[in-house]
């Protein structure tokens, strides 16, 4: 669906859609991104009030990572931190994920300037406008686009897995941004997938159901004798 | 040559049908005394008694003639003291039956061998780990206890005992494994009273069956811990332990309300206030009828499999069994889960097809 709003148009998939478009997107169940995020949330708690006051959000981070990277590795799909930007690349390297804290509107659907937390800085303004040249790049014939020179550039574009944590409830979206501005705020949207909530109340979903953490179902061989 | 009729048949149908011998000898017109000197085998009672006894105890006549019945090793009981003797031989009688039925299975068809270890030393926590070694189950769920027995030559049989005082009950009939659950209660509890006496038969087989307080309590530690693993279960614990969280988190184990707080206090999840708070929460809100998703009742895949298989005189199975084992097919179901039947609105019954999926291999 295209949506108007404060960050120009943009798509924003109906939250019906969101699992069939992730698995378009970079193949992944909507339940390895809440899975992370639920991670950095659950080990920010363990900080008490005698850690550092910025620490919860540095932990946060790093396990939201870490548990992205964690599901993904058994996925075939590889991660670097070139720039000190934590990306998760796909096997394939079409799709790149970097996970970072979001504001207040992160999540919400009814809400347009969902962005990052803090302003990005010089090699995330780099990825935003790298975005958006892909996605100018591909509406031109391929005897118009320029040649690649950069080996980073034979990748594709990177997504943000933003978050934000309200109360006990957690809101996250996995968005592409593109267009900054020079102090590195967001300007601009490409497309937005917002994540259902997360209630770090309620123990995590087991498994969405796939029975993967069960015995097997049991056959149990009974065989007439013969006689 | 005329078969004799069976002092041991008459006391085992009395039992079964929960009866005392003045309750029986009043309701035929004769004395104690005589129903006494028939079960001691002083003296036969004529052709007339006998229909009486077949028409007052609900047998066939055929029934108390033949071999006797199979002895039962002592059983091992949960909730002894809730139990009356009249409760204690009903139970045991229907076992006995079920023995008696599992031979002629035994002749007819080749099952999984019995592999249950004797962990007689071990902690329960630790014997439920290692019955899960053997096993090869890891740290998995369970969603069907029953079947997983089976697959390991536990012979499981359905009790339908109308009321609190029986739960399950366990023995060791020579090398083979029994477990008979009473089919009346929730699933979730059922679940719980089968993996209680998979403890009883792992942790009390050298004991002969006699259970005292403490085996009661280390079979019921066995059941949680072998049902909810300690390292998986207290990775998947709700963070806040509230109402809502347990009641979600309880359907992944397959257990009650109750039996996943009382792990959680178990594993040092709960404080005791915790633990007791939470206790009266479920008990005030939902009384005996927890929320969560219906899970499906356990039963028996390889009496399915057994009671769907064609009979070898070309009728149905199930009549052939009850004509064997001279009982009548409503006694035959009570023991088989009443898989031959399926409940249909109006409660009445009809025939219906085994829910297991899986074919029978039938050589001949």
């Amino acid at each position: 669906m295209p949506v108007s709003g404060g960050m120009e148009d943009y798509e924003m998939p109906d939250p019906d859609e969101v699992p069939r478009r992730l698995r378009e997107i970079c193949g992944l169940p909507v339940d390895l991104f809440l899975g992370a995020v639920r991670r950095g949330q659950l080990a920010a708690d363990f900080c008490t009030a005698s850690h550092p006051r910025t620490y919860s959000g540095t932990v946060a981070y790093g396990e939201t990572v870490a548990g992205l990277r964690d599901q993904t590795a058994a996925l075939s799909w590889s991660f670097n931190d070139e720039d000190n930007i934590p990306r998760t690349i796909s096997p394939d390297g079409g799709v790149i994920i970097t996970a970072v804290s979001g504001n207040k509107d992160t999540g919400r659907r009814d809400r347009h300037s969902a962005s990052t937390r803090r302003p990005r800085g010089v090699a995330g303004v780099r990825i935003v406008r790298r975005n958006g040249q892909i996605e100018l790049e591909a509406l031109l014939p391929p005897e118009e686009r320029l040649p690649e020179t950069d080996d980073a550039l034979d990748l594709g574009p990177t997504w943000y897995l933003l978050y934000y944590r309200d109360g006990d409830t957690v809101r996250s979206e996995l968005s592409l941004a593109k267009g900054v501005d020079d102090s590195g705020a967001l300007l601009e949207w490409q497309e937005r997938l917002v994540l259902p909530e997360i209630d770090l109340t309620l123990p995590p979903p087991s498994d969405g159901g796939s029975g993967r953490d069960d015995t097997p179902i049991i056959d149990v061989p009974v065989t007439r004798r013969v006689g | 040559m005329a078969e004799i009729f069976s002092p041991e048949r008459l006391t085992l149908a009395r039992k079964r049908r929960g009866l005392f011998l003045q309750e029986l000898a009043a309701r035929i017109g004769v004395t104690a005394k005589s129903v006494g000197t028939w079960e001691s085998g002083k003296a036969t009672p004529n052709n007339d008694r006998i229909d009486s006894l077949a028409r007052v105890l609900e047998f066939p006549r055929e029934f108390f003639f033949g071999d006797a019945p199979p002895m039962l090793g002592t059983a091992a009981f949960r909730s002894l003291a809730r139990m009356t003797a009249r409760q204690r031989d009903m139970a045991l009688a229907a076992g006995a039956q079920a023995v008696a039925f599992d031979s002629w299975i035994e002749r007819e068809y080749s099952r999984p061998e019995p592999n249950v270890p004797d962990l007689r030393d071990s902690s329960p926590e630790s014997a439920a780990e290692g019955v899960r070694a053997v096993w090869g189950l890891g740290y998995k769920r369970i969603p069907n206890l029953v079947h997983l027995l089976e697959a390991s030559g536990v012979r499981v049989y359905s009790l339908v005992h109308d009321g609190s005082e029986i739960d399950a009950f366990s023995l060791w009939q020579g090398m083979t494994p029994f477990i008979f659950l009473n089919t009346t209660k929730t699933t979730e509890r059922s679940r719980m009273d089968a993996s209680h006496e998979l403890g009883h038969l792992v942790l009390h087989a050298h004991t002969g069956g006699g259970t005292t307080k403490q085996h009661e309590t280390e079979a019921q530690a066995f059941a949680a811990a072998f049902l909810m693993p300690r390292a998986p279960f207290i990775a998947t614990s709700p963070r806040r332990v509230t109402l809502p969280a347990v009641i979600e988190a309880k359907a992944q184990w397959g257990v009650s309300a109750l039996a996943y707080v009382h792990r959680l206090h178990r594993v040092g999840r709960l404080t005791d206030w915790q633990y007791q708070s939470l206790c009266i929460q479920i008990k005030s809100t939902f009384g005996n009828t927890e929320p969560g998703p219906e899970r499906p009742r356990e039963t028996s895949q390889v009496l399915a499999k057994v009671l769907s298989s064609p009979g070898r005189a070309r009728t149905s199975n199930r009549r052939e069994i009850a004509k064997h084992l001279r009982i009548y097919m409503r006694d035959l179901d009570e023991m088989t889960f009443g898989l031959a039947l399926t409940p249909v609105a109006g409660g009445r019954s009809a025939p219906a097809a085994p829910t297991t999926g899986s074919s029978l291999q039938l050589i001949e």
